[in-house]
């Protein structure tokens, strides 16, 4: 089991919030032996992590202005395809160019041209050398695409799941002695002439509100933090962009394809995990980044975007949109030498809070190195003088690879299945089988989408700090395939009870407030027959036989 | 195929569906069924809703029904012809589900071996609560519980193991009805069932509606024979074995009653002034089927009955859509569901619009055609989730619509010896 007693009073660090770099920086942080303390207010990767498209790119969008920083990222993307490698996939790109494209021909070629510079940074990720490809060949790759193309250019990236990517750090943290809190609120920063002290938080799930001290505080809000830092007292000021996905039920290529939406802007249907997602939208967005709503424009901006390329992209079944808000920087008051200008690192002493940074921008791609900038920053101030090795070390799971086949037989579990977990949890599905031998009735299936099994759901309560239904699906999948939680959300309610003894209330009360997270999601792509079907299914299941009342 | 006649066509194959026929049966006009597939009657979860007149909203059919009274006795009676093991309750009842919830049904319903607290209430012999291994979706705490809250007392967990052999995989109604439908399985499930009675005196158990498919009557009546219980089934989960069981049901009365029962789905028409004369089938065999009169029983979203482009629009004849006085135009279709996931979704009452004689109509009233009605979930104005009625609106509903036909088509020729009056 999980942990969740504070052993420590004086941390050295203190970290607000457990995005991808919150979860980074714990990790690097607690494995040169700082000490350090993680807050989040609800789960890891519920914020823009948790929205991303998940690729773990070479920052290719540097290649005209600071070829620097894309070997750099390459490099990286490299690091982390070795430290997580049980859960990387390759995701092949091409980025076909319609006929009626303004620049025509031209345009193709440039686009070659462009990617012919990136081919010498594949090697160091793993990456092949772009090809072009002629409208039969692209055709053939992807049966969906138009016809009406001039022909195509590849490009090859990986992809991660950004919940799990989070997650590893979050565990890897743990195991080097982080304390790890989620559902857990900073509320305020406690300060003494000037030099932060502490902060006060707030245990949601427990009801309990703390002060926790500390030497140093780095707040990686993202994109909560302008309004948190007003909160407490200090700026940061940033210029934060929504974006929006869509996800279709199951992969409808192996391939990415990258189109052009009507203003010009590339989106991008690729496939992740079993289902796929187009996107993005990104508009400028003041709102609150927990609660950001979907307009029927959006949707309608990436179907069109996407049916430019794949003209019968309606008929599959859109599942749901999801949105997050990227923690865009907006300059000034940062320290220097930046590596780029995608990520910043802010010192509010001159506000009147010493020792207190605010980590902002960057990318999933670019976390890990992104954490170690800012953990050298920490350390210089705690007086740590480890060197940083988290490109070195495994992630958990990572560490050891096994014998899936000799353990397929050995645990009576579907090969299929067990590479699935493989996949999710690395060598730590070992203890998924020893679960399940000890309970047979665990290999169930608690999902009908994916085999997701009812000791993995288990596992990552015991073992992953999941706590409400919505923290499960990030860690296994369960609720995000074709059927959005219609069947196994009750399920994974009981399932919960058992494991945290609620009430038969509290069981209920996490249920609806799953369905309704799922809902909302759901509710602005209801525009097809095959959705709408779904829909009154699941309603017909929750509502009609599932005896919640809408007072939950 | 030929078609010597000017038919009645019932397009559907739904609850609705059997309304329309039975009621034209009982009157010597035998209909054609058609249908490409099964819609929600199919999915049914087993108890018959029939909705409470009174407090049925201004839009429900039952408000457009000359004496709904006697129309919804007339359909049980079509139903218990159909099913002759449907019992009418003459009290609401509150009917366990799957998931261990209570479903209250609003006036009437039928009751053939539902587990409801009424009718556990009214048992003096101990009542037992299956637990079945393996089987995750069997809610059997909660019904315990729910028990416990109602002050029912001796009901007692009925451990019952050894079903499936392999752990893995699914382990669902579907896997459980098959299961129970082979001879081996059966026989060691009823030799458990037998231990248990043996140790302790239960008189019914309450167990999910997964006991078997077709022979669903013949393990209940061997269980009450050989083992001396009752089974007392839940409401069910999609997928529903009882749906499974409805339309069985209703295809062996169809084929008792030589009914003619085709494959394939309506796809167009052809029409003179207001009057559909044929319709067009995507099967060559029976590509244009001529016709007296037509009755809609499409069903809704899972039917097929409405779909969507970039609006809601009505599948067949591209009818005019309703929710409440309101014809559904383009843009209306993002109001169609509201932020909450408990609210009464408006999108599940939205349904071609209907007079009393239940034939569609436009905004201004005006009959779209004179020779088509409509039944069942295509009508606007009830929703089954909201409590509105299910299965017997659909039915009755049909029933009426039927009874129409013959009092407003000319049926010359179609009608075979009555066997009214
Ligand atoms: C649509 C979209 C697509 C993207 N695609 C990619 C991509 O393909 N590849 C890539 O590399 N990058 C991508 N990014 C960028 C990447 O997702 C972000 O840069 C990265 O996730 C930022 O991580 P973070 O930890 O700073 O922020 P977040 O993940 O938002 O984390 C901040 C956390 O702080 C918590 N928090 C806030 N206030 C408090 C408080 N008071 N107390 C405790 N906790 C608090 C929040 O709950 C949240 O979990 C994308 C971003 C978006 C929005
Ligand atoms: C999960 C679930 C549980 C339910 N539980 C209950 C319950 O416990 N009690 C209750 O009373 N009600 C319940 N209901 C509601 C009840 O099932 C419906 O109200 C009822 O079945 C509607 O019957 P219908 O005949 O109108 O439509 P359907 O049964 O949907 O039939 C529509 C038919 O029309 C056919 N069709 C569609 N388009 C065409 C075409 N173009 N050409 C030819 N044929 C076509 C379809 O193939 C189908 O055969 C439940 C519904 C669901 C989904």
């Amino acid at each position: 089991m999980v942990n969740t007693k504070i052993t420590s009073t004086v941390f050295d660090l203190i970290i607000i919030g457990g995005g991808i770099n919150g979860a980074g920086i714990a990790r690097d942080a607690s494995m040169r032996g700082i000490k350090t303390i993680l807050f989040e207010k609800d789960d890891f990767a519920s914020g823009a992590t948790g929205a991303c498209t998940g690729l773990i790119h070479g920052g290719l969008k540097y290649l005209e202005t600071d070829r620097h920083v894309t070997y750099k990222s390459c490099l990286d993307s490299g690091y982390i395809q070795q430290i997580a490698h049980h859960m990387l996939f390759r995701v092949p790109f091409i980025v076909p160019l319609k006929k009626n494209h303004p620049k025509g021909e031209i345009f193709l070629e440039m686009m070659e041209t462009f990617f012919s510079a990136y081919d010498g940074f594949q090697k160091l990720k793993n990456g092949k050398k772009h090809i072009r490809l002629s409208p039969e060949e692209t055709c053939k790759l992807h049966p969906g695409v138009s016809k009406d193309i001039l022909g195509a250019v590849t490009m090859d990236e990986y992809g991660i799941d950004p919940f799990r990517l989070t997650i590893l750090n979050i565990i890897a943290a743990k195991e080097n002695h982080a304390e790890i809190m989620n559902h857990t609120e900073v509320l305020s920063i406690i300060k003494e002439n000037g030099v932060v002290k502490g902060v006060k938080v707030f245990n949601k799930l427990k009801k309990e509100r703390y002060s926790i001290y500390g030497k140093t505080i780095l707040n990686a809000t993202g994109a909560w933090s302008p309004i948190f830092a007003k909160k407490s007292g200090f700026e940061v000021k940033m210029r934060p962009a929504k974006g929006v996905h869509l996800v279709i039920d199951r992969r409808i290529s192996n391939y990415a394809v990258g189109t052009f939406s009507i203003d010009g802007r590339q989106v991008f249907i690729m496939p992740h995990e079993n289902s796929t997602i187009i996107g993005t939208t990104d508009d400028d967005y003041y709102g609150d980044p927990g609660d950001i709503p979907i307009t029927n424009d959006e949707v309608e901006y990436l179907l069109q975007a996407a049916e430019n390329i794949i003209p019968d992209i309606r008929k599959h079944k859109i599942i749901r949109a999801f949105a997050g808000v990227r923690p865009t920087i907006f300059g000034e008051h940062c320290l220097e030498d930046q590596l780029s200008r995608d990520h910043l690192i802010f010192n509010h002493k001159n506000e009147g809070f010493e020792n207190l940074f605010s980590l902002i921008g960057g990318k999933l791609a670019a976390y890990r190195m992104i954490s170690e900038e800012t953990t050298d920053l920490i350390a210089s101030i705690v007086g740590n003088t480890q060197e940083c090795t988290t490109h070195l070390t495994y992630l958990p799971g990572s560490e050891a690879t096994i014998h899936i086949k000799y353990l397929s037989k050995r645990y009576q579990i579907p090969l299929y299945k067990l590479e699935r977990l493989y996949f999710r949890y690395g060598s730590r599905v070992m203890r998924i089988l020893e679960l399940m031998d000890h309970f047979p009735a665990m290999k169930a299936d608690v999902c009908d989408c994916e085999p997701v099994t009812e000791a993995e759901i288990r596992y990552v309560i015991r073992f992953e700090y999941a706590r409400t239904i919505d923290d499960i699906r990030r860690r296994t999948r369960a609720g995000m395939g074709g059927c959005q939680g219609g069947r196994c959300s009750m399920l994974m309610g009981k399932i919960l009870k058992e494991e945290l003894s609620l009430t038969q209330d509290e069981e209920a009360k996490e249920i609806a407030i799953f369905l309704q997270q799922r809902y909302s999601g759901n509710r602005a792509v209801l525009k097809s027959k095959k959705s709408i079907q779904q829909m009154e299914l699941n309603m017909a299941n929750h509502l009609f036989l599932g005896g919640l009342e809408s007072d939950n | 195929m030929e078609f010597n006649q000017k038919e009645v066509v019932v397009i559907g194959n739904g609850i609705a569906a059997f309304g329309v026929v039975s009621k034209l049966l009982k009157h010597g006009v035998s209909p054609i069924v058609i249908s490409p597939a099964l819609g929600a009657t199919y999915m049914f979860s087993g108890g018959y809703d029939i909705g409470n007149i009174e407090s049925s909203g201004k839009y429900h059919p039952y408000k457009k029904m000359i004496n709904p009274d006697k129309t919804i006795q007339e359909t049980v009676q079509l139903l218990q012809n159909m099913d002759s093991s449907l019992r009418v309750s003459e009290k609401p009842l509150s009917v366990f589900t799957q998931y261990g919830g209570i479903k209250k049904t609003d006036i009437l319903s039928f009751s053939s071996k539902l587990a409801s607290i009424e009718s556990i209430k009214e048992q003096t012999d101990e009542v037992g609560v299956a637990y079945l291994e393996m089987f995750r979706n069997f809610y059997s705490d909660k019904i315990l519980l729910t028990l416990q809250k109602n002050e029912i007392k001796g009901v007692l967990p009925v451990e019952i193991h050894y079903l499936k052999r392999n752990h893995d995989a699914h382990f669902q109604n579907y896997d459980f009805a098959h299961l129970l439908e082979k001879k081996a399985a059966f026989e060691r499930f009823i030799t458990h069932l037998q231990k248990i009675v043996s140790q302790n005196r239960i008189k019914t158990l309450i167990f999910p509606p997964v006991l078997g498919v077709e022979s669903f009557e013949e393990n209940w009546s061997v269980i009450k024979k050989e083992v001396g219980i009752e089974i007392a089934e839940t409401l069910s989960l999609v997928p529903s074995i009882v749906g499974v069981r409805v339309q069985k049901k209703i295809a062996s009365f169809y084929k008792n009653s030589g009914v003619r029962v085709l494959s394939g789905k309506i796809i167009g028409y052809k029409k003179e002034n207001k009057k559909i004369i044929s319709l067009l089938t995507n099967k060559t065999e029976y590509s244009e089927i001529p016709i007296s009169a037509a009755i809609l029983a499409t069903g809704k979203y899972i039917g097929g009955g409405i779909d969507l482009d970039s609006n809601f629009f009505e599948s067949v004849f591209n009818l005019p859509l309703f929710y409440g006085d309101k014809k559904l135009d383009r843009g209306y279709y993002s109001q169609m569901f509201t932020e909450n996931y408990f609210d009464k979704q408006p999108a599940y009452s939205i349904g071609v619009k209907i007079n009393p004689m239940f034939q569609p109509i436009d905004s201004d009233y005006k009959i779209v055609f004179e020779n088509l009605f409509a039944a069942g979930n295509i009508i606007q104005g009830y929703n089954y989730l909201n409590g509105d009625g299910g299965m017997v609106v659909a039915a009755s509903t049909g029933v009426e619509a039927a009874s129409n036909i013959l009092n407003l088509i000319d049926l010359k020729g179609q009608k075979g010896e009555s066997n009214e009056l």
